[in-house]
């Protein structure tokens, strides 16, 4: 622990895609150091319909930076008069967590998003200086992301049904955060489908 | 960390105490009436704790800027919106020359009916990060509030059950902190505004005497006078 900053106060986010469904998923613990202080502190953020962001790290810049993304994304809206596309979203987060190159927010993103029309999906990870990748199967942040990617790995597969997907996930999750001392609490999972939106909360081990 | 905070949500109030003490050099006590209350607005009040000019002069900054607000728009702002503002100035503040060290909890009760929970509690520590819980604490008497809280909280806690709270938890820091609470200043802020309550002090310890027994020696016990 010592003064990790990223694991001041821990956290972690997972995301998974199926077969025109994503899942994104996270912990609700609040904590400073080995001190937990809440165990309501949500780490996803919704920015469109079908567009969600997961940030882990340091709980200040979480929301820093949720709200100026917020702020970001609704001028984009009214300007462009036209909702937000995941891709458009993750490169305005990426963007965002840039211009700080040099003195940088201390979290770790996730965007999970579908296109409603086509089917297709997307999951993007950046790191706190807004690094991009490719549209991946699985990615996680925060402080048991090493746990919990592996968990995911093994229960992965193509083309899951929004059912499958959501078991998927939250093994994954739970049996991830029982590995770290720095999340847990309880998990909130959202399954993102064409048509509707289903968040689901996980009981989990209360420690 | 050494000054305490707390808050409690009640069924349709908000309890907010604080200790009375100002210490110095970590050993002196300069003062036992020390105000750590900040009004923000008719319903909504501030508790502030950390580096004493930083938790002044931020309180100050945020409670006048509230009351702009009221004078130019003519409407209070929400418990819900206070905390806000006051967590974006934290947050800003920390990446720029003057940063505050100071750690705060903002309560109250909301008069938009609209809103759907009208108690409305938050900590926000000295780095930004806001949270909204039943029981809040800042300081070394987080150790002991929040888990007496776990212990004794429920739902639609009334002004006795939750002041027999706050009694425990204040006996509890008279007993085990060694920066003794000599006076804990109580208010409550509900849908009639912010009263002053009676003040709280730590219960009494009473120790046992040392018995005689205790002061023989094994010399004593060895007859060296046969």
């Amino acid at each position: 622990m010592g003064d990790d900053i990223m694991s001041y106060n821990g956290g972690v986010a997972l995301a998974m895609k199926g077969k025109e469904c994503v899942a994104i998923a996270c912990d609700k613990r609040y904590g400073v150091q080995n001190r937990t202080i809440a165990t309501n502190f949500t780490k996803i953020f919704q920015y469109g319909d079908h567009c969600f962001v997961a940030l882990c790290g340091l709980a200040t810049d979480v929301q820093t930076v949720s709200e100026r993304l917020k702020f970001r994304t609704n001028l984009y809206e009214l300007r462009e008069q036209r909702k937000l596309k995941p891709i458009v979203l993750y490169n305005m987060l990426t963007n965002l967590l840039y211009e700080r190159r040099f003195g940088p927010y201390f979290v770790y993103a996730l965007v999970a998003g579908l296109d409603p029309k086509t089917g297709e999906t997307f999951v993007y990870d950046s790191d706190n200086i807004g690094a991009i990748s490719d549209n991946v199967n699985l990615a996680t942040v925060g402080t048991a992301s090493d746990f919990i990617f592996g968990l995911g790995e093994l229960f992965f597969k193509p083309n899951m049904n929004p059912d499958e997907l959501f078991e998927a996930t939250s093994q994954a999750l739970l049996n991830g955060v029982d590995r770290d001392s720095a999340s847990g609490w309880g998990a909130i999972v959202y399954v993102i489908e064409k048509d509707k939106i289903t968040l689901r909360e996980l009981k989990g081990r209360q420690d | 960390m050494v000054e305490s905070i707390i808050g409690i949500r009640g069924k349709d109030f908000v309890l907010l105490a604080q200790d009375a003490n100002t210490t110095k050099y970590g050993i002196l006590n300069m003062k036992f009436d020390t105000n750590r209350l900040f009004k923000l607005s008719e319903h909504c009040a501030m508790l502030a704790a950390g580096e004493p000019g930083d938790v002044v002069q931020f309180a100050e900054y945020v409670g006048k800027n509230i009351q702009l607000y009221k004078m130019i728009n003519g409407i209070e702002l929400s418990p819900y919106a206070c905390a806000n503002f006051t967590r974006h100035e934290m947050a800003t503040s920390l990446r720029s020359r003057n940063s505050f060290l100071a750690n705060l909890i903002v309560g109250g009760y909301s008069t938009n009916e609209r809103d759907q929970q009208r108690v409305q509690l938050y900590s926000i520590d000295y780095l930004g990060a806001m949270v909204s819980a039943n029981v809040v604490a800042h300081g070394f008497c987080q150790f002991f509030a929040l888990g007496i809280g776990d212990r004794f909280w429920k739902e639609d806690l009334t002004v006795e059950e939750a002041l027999a709270m706050l009694q425990i938890i204040v006996n509890e820091l008279g007993k085990r902190m060694a920066a003794y609470p000599h006076c804990v200043f109580v208010r409550i802020i509900d849908e009639k505004g912010i009263h002053v309550l009676d003040n709280m002090y730590p219960e009494k310890i009473h120790v046992a005497k040392p018995s005689e027994g205790e002061l023989q020696t094994t010399a004593d016990m060895m007859d060296i006078h046969t």
